[in-house]
């Protein structure tokens, strides 16, 4: 470690403790239990350029110690999950903007920049990357990277990996090295896109823009049933809409995207309810059989569709007025409210799960994707899945023309048994995971749409990949990383 | 043509088919490649070669050309975006037959009738740099070790 000297480096306990994990929930589980930091990395490195970052990855060849790349910790995979023989490289201090061309609309940032202030300093050029993830207040532009991430506005500007013009990293090798985007090929960058650090640190990356909207349309629908729903975001991508945002919730969901969902509430004391809540959760079918029910479709209000569209001009009304003629075949017109309310708390949700830990409860997200005619059945199977063991509601919240991501959001307690509670909950979550992703698979569809694989779903990533598809990506690994310090563990079956 | 995902709006094509035939039987169906041109060669050379004639990708972010393949080494499943580790179409697409050999693959199409959205961006291509050729020598050393 003496060979550090001169790095931003730390290993004090606290530090350690807190890049033990990422917000994988089956960590938080693991601290509510006592146990806070059982995969301590042996320190903490800040790299302050790319040199640095290329003088650490030839110092861990040089000593056989793994690294880790960290960018604000928010992946819910177990993406990072440290060992005593690893160093957590965090990129927070690597984070200038090097250039804003506004003629070619690119901008060059460096990896560690956060994601709210990095879109902010667009936005006041008159400029925006159109990335709009639910946890922009906590992630990284080389998070975002790493995991290929999706934005809310993915409608209209894409997902992270529509975004990435050129792409400079730190390959395995201890190299500095540029790669650029050609969307037809031949390009290395949707190689490192979505490798989760395991192929190369990036660095730097330079980044497609487009003018901020001046003009924005909002509309909302209840629809009488998802299928609906879905079919009306199908009809205006297939006929060349692309709203920014275009999400559908189910009636559950809808109920919460209406009200503006979650308020400010104390993150340490049970509340009053927790009993209750808790005794409801042990019996997650029957409410999903309740929330199912016509009666209670009717009551909840139906499915919620939110539409924003972004433009320069007027054109933007003409897109609203088409997109109303599309669904309001089968849905009801509600206004812009929902909408607007919609964009009000779209940052709402990622930061608010630690009162629902606190209370003794397990909450998780899961994205899948799959093209519009298998869209149905990963929706019915994986509901299904979940449902058993945990209350289960669903959005679907990035279409494209040819298919969707559905978004499940579930909720469960311990499962009647002699265990520990903690014990039990961690056993119904990992049941939970495994029957929910053999159903998304059984169904047609991918086992990740923008959080990635780490380690949480690389149990199944043979499934989805096939053996070819794992041995193409063990060859790259190789290639990039001949030494297999970058991230280990991560996206191996 | 394998097989039309109309309510997807993708065709599975056999690499061996000719660009020209698959754009003749889609037309049967009011669809289309959608192409600035047609060359003359069959749909796995056009994608190893690099798409020539298909729209950039940058003019519409949503959308993409290629779903799912079928190749000598691996398949991916039809799908409109992942995050399941490095996009292997990295190793295929204008990778001249450098890996693999495309068996079939999953295209998008487009109803005749339909509007295209168009966003502006420059798209210079910058040409293959020294680091990028070193890599996929790598790569490929570590593929047919």
């Amino acid at each position: 470690m003496e060979e550090l000297r001169g790095f931003v480096v730390s290993s004090d306990p606290a530090d350690l403790a807190f890049y033990s994990r990422d917000l994988w929930p089956r960590h938080h589980m693991a601290v509510r239990s006592g146990n806070v930091a059982t995969h301590p990395p042996r320190a903490v490195v800040w790299p302050r350029t790319t040199d640095e970052v290329a003088r650490l990855v030839r110092f861990a060849i040089q000593h056989e110690i793994a690294l880790v790349p960290f960018g604000a910790g928010s992946g819910v995979c177990a993406g990072v999950l440290p060992t005593p023989r690893t160093l957590v490289v965090d990129l927070k201090r690597l984070s200038a903007i090097r250039e804003i061309d506004k003629a070619k609309r690119t901008v060059t940032v460096e990896a560690g920049a956060m994601g709210l202030p990095f879109e902010e300093s667009l936005e006041r050029e008159g400029l925006t990357l159109g990335h709009f993830p639910s946890s922009i207040l906590c992630s990284t532009v080389g998070g975002w990277i790493a995991a290929r991430s999706a934005g809310q506005a993915s409608g209209r500007y894409g997902k992270i990996e529509d975004m990435v013009v050129a792409l400079e990293c730190v390959t395995g090798r201890g190299e500095v090295m540029r790669f650029v985007h050609r969307p037809h090929g031949p390009s290395l960058v949707p190689a490192i896109i979505g490798s989760e650090g395991t192929l190369a640190i990036v660095t730097a990356a330079k980044l497609r823009l487009h003018r901020a909207p001046t003009v924005r349309g909002f509309a909302s629908w209840s629809m009488p049933s998802m299928k609906d729903g879905w079919e009306a975001m199908r009809e205006m991508f297939q006929s060349g809409l692309r709203p920014a945002v275009l999400r559908l919730y189910d009636p559950f969901d809808s109920v919460l995207a209406r009200s503006g969902k979650a308020r400010k509430r104390s993150a340490h004391a049970p509340g009053r309810g927790t009993a209750a809540l808790r005794a409801l959760l042990k019996r997650p079918q029957a409410i999903g059989e309740l929330l199912d029910s016509r009666a209670a479709n009717v009551a909840l209000g139906g499915a919620l569709l939110v539409a924003i569209f972004d433009g320069q001009d007027e054109s933007v009304w003409d897109e609203v007025a088409r997109a109303r003629a599309i669904a309001e075949r089968n849905g009801k017109y509600e206004g812009e409210g929902p909408a607007r309310k919609w964009l009000i708390h779209r940052y709402s949700v990622s930061y608010r799960q630690a009162p629902l830990f606190a209370q003794g409860l397990f909450v998780d997200t899961m994205e899948v994707a799959a093209t519009w005619s298998r869209l149905g059945a990963l929706y019915d199977a994986v509901r299904r899945a979940i449902g058993k063991r945990a209350f289960v509601m669903a959005h679907m919240s990035h279409a494209y023309p040819d298919g969707c991501c559905i978004y499940f959001s579930f909720a469960g307690v311990a499962a009647p048994g002699k265990g520990a509670w903690d014990d039990e909950c961690e056993a119904r979550y990992d049941a939970i995971w495994k029957d929910a992703l053999a159903a998304a698979l059984e169904a047609g569809g991918t086992i990740a749409h923008h959080h990635g694989v780490g380690r949480s779903k690389a149990p199944r990533l043979g499934d989805e990949l096939g053996a070819g598809g794992l041995e193409a990506q063990r060859a790259l690994k190789r290639a990039f990383d001949p030494h297999g310090i970058l991230n280990p563990g991560a996206l191996q079956p | 043509m394998i097989e039309l995902d109309a309510e997807s709006l993708l065709v599975h094509a056999k690499g061996t088919e000719r660009l020209a035939d698959l754009e003749a039987t889609l037309a049967l169906q009011g669809l289309t490649l959608d192409l600035e041109t047609m060359p003359d060669m069959t749909v796995a050379a056009w994608l190893e070669t690099g798409a020539e004639g298909a729209r950039s990708a940058w003019l519409d972010p949503a959308d993409h050309l290629v779903a799912g393949i079928t190749t000598s080494r691996f398949s991916i499943k039809p799908a409109p975006r992942r995050a399941v580790g490095p996009d292997l179409l990295s190793l295929v697409l204008g990778a001249r037959r450098s890996f693999v050999e495309i068996e079939s693959v999953w295209l998008r199409v487009h109803r005749k009738d339909s509007q295209r959205p168009t966003s502006s961006f420059d798209t210079l291509a910058e040409d293959v740099t020294d680091d990028e050729r070193r890599m996929f020598d790598a790569i490929k050393t570590a593929f047919f070790r």
